[in-house]
């Protein structure tokens, strides 16, 4: 009778025991699905020699209920509703020097780091005579636009800006150009006036 | 064989001793009030211990109510109060909101110029 249940029991114990490691394994990546992606935006060398560091990370709850309170202001266009229904994260990292000035070198480790972890950049421009950079990094899922990172160091200013989801380009030129979003009273110095060229141009 | 003591004297005495005597009057009385005084004597001791443990008792009840009542203060004021914790997330949402827009008007303000500077101000690149 114990021989002939011995088959059973050993295959009711691999049984239990791979519930177990299923269990395991959902309580496991519960909290990495939920994990903000700002720890890839660290930058301890900026942050560092920086005077002022601005950190915004929007993600779950937050951008849940940021996006829904924009998407209630009346200036909100159709294609920008839908662009931030499909936003997953938002970043931004701003580094303020008012001493000494972040170099090639201590703005580097972003761009390595965005190549790093797959981004391609698309647009990438800097000015001989000043040190100022520009740089747009996308990110493709199932050859889907699934992420947007901007990288802009100017004099006494590096700020990182990524945005996780499909991203609607035209959407973004829209707000870029002031349209599709209410003015949230930004300090000026933040925004560079729409469609600006660059002074050598 | 029963022989006649000679000292008349001394068959008196043992006559006297011998004989059955009743209880003198009252005697009954005097040993049940006696024993009921003892009682009365010993309960006062009883009741101050029954006291004692009820006391006991008591003390454990009172340190039990009184451990209730802390855990139940520290529950009352550890519990936010639902609105001031609607407020908060309220202003936390707003902030929220305020952040978004920033980051996206930076970025695609940010992302205009990139356009401009690589393929001239009136050329875009279109995600279609």
């Amino acid at each position: 009778m114990t021989e002939k249940n011995a088959p059973r029991a050993r295959r009711s114990a691999v049984a239990m025991a791979m519930a177990a490691a299923l269990l395991l394994a959902v309580a496991a990546s519960l909290p990495a699905q939920e994990r903000s992606d700002g720890a890839a935006l660290e930058f301890a060398g900026l942050e560092d020699k920086a005077d002022e560091v601005v950190k915004v990370n929007l993600w779950g709850r937050s951008l849940e209920q940021a996006k829904r309170l924009l998407g209630l202001r009346k200036n909100v266009t159709g294609p920008v509703r839908g662009f931030l229904a499909g936003l997953r994260g938002v970043y931004r990292r701003t580094y303020r020097f008012r001493g000494a000035q972040p170099s090639e070198e201590d703005v580097r480790p972003v761009h390595e780091r965005l190549s790093d972890d797959g981004w391609v950049p698309m647009i990438e421009t800097s000015d001989r005579r000043r040190p100022e950079s520009l740089a747009v990094y996308s990110y493709y899922e199932d050859e889907e636009l699934a992420g947007m990172t901007v990288v802009s160091s100017e004099p006494g200013e590096v700020t990182v800006l990524k945005i996780l989801g499909p991203v609607d380009l035209d959407a973004l030129s829209q707000i870029g150009r002031g349209l599709g979003l209410p003015l949230m009273n930004l300090a000026t110095s933040e925004l560079p006036p729409a469609g600006d060229p660059p002074a050598d141009e | 064989m029963y022989r006649p003591v000679d000292d008349p004297g001394l068959e008196r005495e043992l006559r006297r001793l011998l004989a059955r005597a009743r209880p003198p009057a009252g005697f009954r009385a005097r040993v049940m009030r006696r024993i009921r005084d003892e009682g009365e004597d010993r309960a006062p001791r009883k009741f101050g211990l029954w006291w004692l443990q009820l006391a006991l008792l008591r003390r454990g009840a009172l340190a039990l109510a009184v451990c209730a009542c802390c855990v139940l203060l520290l529950a009352v004021l550890a519990i936010p109060d639902p609105s001031d914790h609607r407020a908060s997330e309220d202003r936390a949402a707003t902030v929220a909101e305020r952040e978004l827009a920033e980051v996206l008007q930076l970025a695609g303000s940010q992302w205009v110029r990139a356009q401009n500077v690589a393929f001239g101000p009136d050329e875009e690149i279109s995600d279609d």
